[in-house]
């Protein structure tokens, strides 16, 4: 067997049983099954990516997952069956005598492990504060056919769910640019989703609508970048042809920036028609959207999400304005070589410039410092990772096992 | 109100909460049920004693995971994920003749494969648009357009390997609305990308343009070199600078352009 796939999902898969020693015959025989379909499977691929390629959704996977629930199932039968302890006491599990049925001190207590994770992570305070008002039920009644009903009526169990997971959507929305759409529409979906949804059906209706209606938003957010991105490249290497034609240092020199100005001109001239002809835009749509204009000015992050960046001079947009009015009304390059230009075009710092890159992180790190989402950024990041890479776009709470 | 009262009070709000929206039939219906069930217990030990003893000991619980395999169906169905939409009914179908079906989660696994199908094409069909217009905003040198025809190619290979066609994509409005061209923009693209990715698009007329247009304008300003010179000494020349932008705080803001630098 490939050592990768060995080491990647084989032993990985047929661990996962050792956690339930005690399963019925019945259940180890489908097991023991599965296992000697499993090794085969393994062996008759010659490499990961081949074995992943066709792994995920296949039969042996489906009949994996199966056989796991299967033995939680009997696990989790054997454990109900009788009765449970909390804080040192036992209860019957399935009460049918009013004498029987737990305190609702003590049966509120099945969530205060939850409660102490969300309190150990420092900042998931509605999660938190939804956690105290279930243990606080305990305070306004002794009766738990009372306590269920306040439960219900308040639905204090559904805002556990909506408020802890709010506290992380809302905190990450909170460190990303708002005008970035591409980034931050994932996640204002599933926060707008969140606020809205009043029950578990709604939620898994909303969400997976939403896992399929989100790449059409982000997709055309990211067309309307990489247009401006393009058009903004053509622009620059319009004005530094100019430039280099203007201040003749040698022939060559001034061949290769009339060369620049031509093929630029050519560029600009097909993009403005095709943006009117294809998208019912102009330039000065573009360069007039708040959204837009930053990405003719080259932009790149300066934190982990991106939300301050390092930009060329915004003067730019003033002289890309210029050029591409004179390209549009006619105005030939001779004519353009021949009279002053209006405005600076300011071309980038060496990227290399250190004390620049330094002043400019060091900003955006103070800017940054007091969104929660950076000091908990070991936890937070990954979900921001997952879910802006598309790994993750089910909007479920990452931190509750599922 | 007595404690059996309470008992019927409590699955009644359940059953009136669940009946307040469509995707929740089956819980709605159960805890109905179970409300009228125990409506004529004496006391709360009866009704749950009767509970216990009779089908809606395990139906909750059933109606539950119904209901949700409901909502999951109904949203494929919504989405046009018929494949999606058919693992969920079979779920639902299994959960319904036997409840302990629900432990047995492997459609998870099919769902999972359907949105890996699914974020498959989108990726395609997304880098096929992208280097569609990379192609065709490209100028006419023939290294730069291989280079643009290759990642056109790579792109439609990726979408032969998702087993669906380029016409199938282009004519699902989903796929579509993933494009934010107009109709003849997309129109454009779809009939142009499948053959610029077998043969690139012929640029000679901008060869041509490009050549008869730098020998006019450089034995124009070859001669008039000094006035060229002249109106590059008064141009606000070639600078170096860059700056920093702060986001606002909202999406009707502006960017606050801050630690200017320039050289």
């Amino acid at each position: 067997m490939d050592n990768m796939i060995k080491m990647t999902f084989y032993d990985p898969y047929i661990q996962t049983f050792d956690a339930y020693p005690n399963i019925s015959d019945g259940l180890r025989a489908q097991i023991e099954a599965w296992k000697k379909d499993f090794y085969n499977v393994c062996e008759s691929q010659r490499d990961l990516a081949s074995f992943s390629q066709g792994f995920i959704g296949s039969e042996i996977q489906v009949r994996y997952t199966d056989l796991v629930g299967k033995a939680a199932m009997e696990a989790m039968s054997a454990q109900s069956s009788a009765s449970y302890n909390v804080g040192g006491n036992e209860y019957v599990a399935n009460p049918t005598r009013e004498e029987d049925i737990i305190p609702v001190s003590a049966y509120l207590e099945q969530y205060r492990e939850a409660y102490n994770e969300v309190k150990k992570s420092g900042y998931r305070k509605r999660g938190e504060a939804a956690y105290e008002k279930i243990f606080d039920v305990a305070n306004r009644t002794d009766d738990m056919v009372e306590a269920q009903i306040i439960i219900e009526e308040e639905r204090l169990l559904w805002k556990i769910v909506t408020e802890d997971t709010l506290d992380i959507y809302e905190t990450i929305l909170e460190a990303m640019d708002p005008l970035y759409e591409a980034m931050t529409e994932p996640i204002s979906e599933f926060v707008d989703i969140y606020k809205s949804a009043k029950g578990d059906e709604e939620l898994t209706y909303k969400l997976e609508r939403a896992q399929f209606k989100i790449p059409e938003i982000a997709q055309k957010s990211t067309t309307k970048i990489f247009l401006a991105a393009l058009l903004g490249t053509s622009l620059l290497n319009f004005a530094k042809g100019r430039y280099q034609v203007q201040s003749w240092q040698n022939d060559q020199q001034a061949r290769e920036g009339l060369a620049s100005m031509i093929a630029s001109k050519q560029k600009i001239l097909f993009m403005v028609k095709m943006l009117k002809d294809q998208f019912n835009l102009t330039f000065n749509d573009l360069v007039n959207d708040e959204f837009t204009k930053i990405w003719f000015l080259n932009p790149r992050g300066l934190d982990a999400l991106n939300r301050i960046k390092r930009v060329m001079l915004p003067e730019n947009l003033n002289a890309f304005n210029e050029i591409v009015d004179d390209i549009i009304s006619g105005k030939s390059i001779e004519e353009m070589i021949k009279t002053p230009s209006r405005y600076v075009v300011y071309f980038d710092l060496d990227k290399k410039d250190s004390s620049f890159n330094s002043e400019a992180s060091a900003l955006a790190k103070e800017k940054n410092n007091a969104l929660t989402y950076y000091k908990y950024l070991n936890e937070l990041g990954k979900v921001a990772e997952n879910v802006l890479s598309g790994r993750d776009r089910s909007g479920q709470n990452p931190f509750v096992k599922k | 109100m007595s404690d059996v009262n309470r008992c019927v009070h409590l699955y009644d709000t359940m059953a009136k909460r669940f009946a307040g929206t469509p995707l929740a039939p089956n819980q709605a219906r159960v805890y109905a049920e179970v409300r009228d069930y125990i409506s004529t217990c004496s006391s709360v030990n009866e009704a749950l004693e009767k509970i216990k003893n009779s089908k809606y000991y395990t139906m909750q619980a059933q109606a539950l995971m119904l209901d949700k395999m409901h909502s999951y169906a109904l949203a494929a169905k919504d989405n046009g994920m018929p494949a999606l939409e058919k693992i969920y009914e079979e779920k639902y179908k299994e959960i319904e003749g036997d409840y302990l079906k629900a432990y047995e989660t492997g459609y998870t696994q099919k769902a999972a494969a359907e949105w890996i199908k699914e974020n498959n094409i989108i990726s395609a069909f997304c880098s096929i648009y992208t280097a569609y217009i990379e192609l065709i905003c490209c100028g006419f040198e023939p290294a730069e357009i291989n280079e643009k025809q290759k990642r056109l190619k790579y792109a439609f290979n990726a979408l032969n390997n998702c087993n669906v066609s380029f016409e199938d994509v282009c004519a699902n409005s989903h796929y579509r609305n993933l494009i934010p061209a107009n109709d003849h923009g997309f129109n454009k693209f779809k009939s142009e990308a499948p053959i610029f990715a077998n043969a690139a698009p012929d640029k000679r007329v901008y060869k041509d343009e490009f050549e008869s247009e730098f020998n006019r304008i450089w034995a124009d300003i070859t001669s008039n070199k000094a006035t060229v010179m002249a109106a590059g000494g008064q141009s606000n020349s070639l600078k170096k600078g860059a700056c920093v932008a702060i986001p606002p705080k909202n999406k009707l803001g502006k960017y606050e352009f801050t630690l200017r630098q320039e050289e």
